[in-house]
């Protein structure tokens, strides 16, 4: 593949076996540019950057094929984001919506999580339709081998394609690997479907990508990034969007990552990605030891796009979520010396602990929207405000085992009516009151 | 055996009509390629010089 023209020379970038090229051997140019197969045979296999499979079952019968590199697609050809990605993230889906077409950061320092939240993420597509791809750039083969394991274990692969360019491939194609799975995305969702990208990570491919440039004697700027890096992690970052009716209504949307170093969040790349994107997760390291997983830091994290994108159930119980916590942020400082503080203050922070006991989440578990609904509903209207902090979870567990069979019907509800109104409201307290009966706080686990 | 002296017999033409059609499908089948050569190689890049209508990727 040309990578640099110049007057007398061209900057060839070698995209397979290339210990056998000596100087003076012959070369073609096949006068076309790179491309990859793309289309739906790909789904449920492991490909490398070029799009060949590396998982051993067969070669993958497609006629399709699309350039690597593609202009993002125009204004005209785009809409608002108005579809929720559901991630089965309680903390995600409350307070950092994320939408079909929107980029979303996913960022923090190793060992957070972040990979947890994009393998959830993609595990909870199973029955919504959208097709997942998995882009590793630059992790060992062991990782990307566990992964693709994991996925299988919870039946995901059957809607995954996963792209890998380990450590052990050379640099062009772990610089290729994203620009190929984009274009395996764009694919299916100019067939009107709904695709999810995730990159693992981009920190690995700007690395990549520098020392590729670096190779080809391009000048060197800030931390030896050459100058267009902005332009590298840009144009594959647009190339994610919601496309409007006439061009069939199809989405790509995108969960970057970025693996910062001592959570400094404004090195290079990441200040460069966090522009480009529509809003970022940030996981912090304290959290994910203090035992809050996922690792979640909700006062920074954002959606620009996501919230009108929520169903109207989840913003009506959202609102004071966010509003509760944030409180209790501002208070939390105080709550090492409860001696003497006034009761609404004691009131706002035992909330907050509460709240922030009900966010937590085990891997591998994603929660239906509904479920999540009714929890954060029960949590924000006082139910919990009796309950021991470290017995939530265990009480958490049992009410959701008895929505669910009590035959109330209020999941169902939720997820037709997608809304609260108040005849919900008034069947979801008396149930909750119902359950209160029911339970003693002897029966509930300890959980922390 | 005159019989087959006969049939043996060299036409000008026939032979004329043979060359000018292998003249004719050899210009036919001439196809332009670009060719360079390596320069320099390592670390998956090499420079190629003398290849002519590459389009950078």
């Amino acid at each position: 593949m040309a990578f640099n023209l110049q007057e007398d020379s061209v900057g060839v970038i070698i995209l397979g076996e290339y210990t056998g090229i000596e100087e003076g051997d012959e070369v073609r140019s096949t006068g076309r540019i790179a491309e990859v197969p793309v289309g739906r045979a790909l789904v449920g296999r492991v490909v490398n950057a070029l799009g060949q499979p590396i998982d051993g079952k067969g070669p993958i019968q497609t006629e399709t094929f699309r350039p690597m590199e593609r202009i993002a697609p125009g204004v005209v050809a785009r809409q608002n984001v108005d579809t929720a990605l559901q991630t089965g993230i309680k903390a995600i889906d409350a307070m950092i919506p994320i939408g079909r077409g929107q980029r979303e950061l996913i960022i923090g320092d190793r060992q957070t999580g972040k990979t947890a939240v994009a393998i959830d993420t993609i595990i909870n597509q199973k029955d919504s339709g959208v097709i997942c791809i998995y882009v590793a750039i630059g992790q060992r083969q062991g990782q990307v081998a566990q992964i693709v394991a994991t996925l299988e274990r919870h039946g995901a692969m059957g809607h995954t394609i996963v792209v890998a360019a380990s450590a052990s491939e050379p640099a062009p194609l772990q610089y290729l690997a994203p620009y190929s799975g984009t274009s395996m995305g764009e694919e299916i969702m100019e067939t009107g479907g709904d695709a999810l990208i995730v990159y693992d990570d981009l920190s690995k491919h700007a690395w990549a990508y520098r020392q590729v440039s670096l190779l080809m004697r391009r000048p060197p700027g800030r931390e030896a990034y050459p100058g267009d890096v902005f332009y590298l992690h840009s144009r594959l970052l647009e190339r994610s969007a919601r496309l409007n009716e006439e061009r069939g209504g199809g989405s790509l949307t995108s969960l970057p990552i970025i693996e910062t170093q001592a959570n400094d969040v404004s090195a290079y790349i990441p200040t460069n990605v966090i522009s480009i994107t529509d809003g970022q997760i940030f996981l912090e390291s304290d959290l994910f030891y203090a035992g809050v997983r996922p690792a979640l830091n909700v006062g920074i994290s954002v959606s620009r796009v996501g919230g009108s994108a929520q169903i109207r159930a989840m913003r009506q119980v959202a609102g004071s979520l966010r509003l509760e916590l944030a409180q209790f942020r501002s208070l939390a400082a105080f709550a090492q010396m409860a001696s003497d503080l006034d009761p609404a203050t004691k009131r706002q922070i035992d909330r907050g602990m509460r709240l922030t006991e009900v966010l937590k989440q085990p891997q591998y578990q994603p929660m239906p929207v509904e479920e999540q609904v009714a929890l954060i509903w029960v949590a924000t209207n006082g139910f919990l405000d009796n309950i021991p902090v470290d017995r939530v979870r265990s009480w958490e567990r049992q009410y959701m085992d008895y929505l669910r069979n009590s035959g109330s019907g209020i999941l169902a509800t939720i997820k037709e009516k997608r809304a609260l109104d108040d005849d919900l409201t008034a069947l979801m307290r008396k149930t909750a009151d119902e359950f209160a009966r029911t339970i003693s706080v002897d029966q509930l686990e300890v959980t922390i | 055996m005159r019989e087959q002296e006969a049939d043996m017999a060299v036409r000008a033409t026939e032979i004329r009509d043979i060359i000018k059609d292998q003249i004719q499908s050899f210009e036919a089948g001439m196809t332009v390629t670009n060719v360079g050569n390596v320069v320099e190689v390592g670390d998956g890049i090499a420079s190629v010089h003398g290849l002519s209508d590459v389009m950078a990727n």
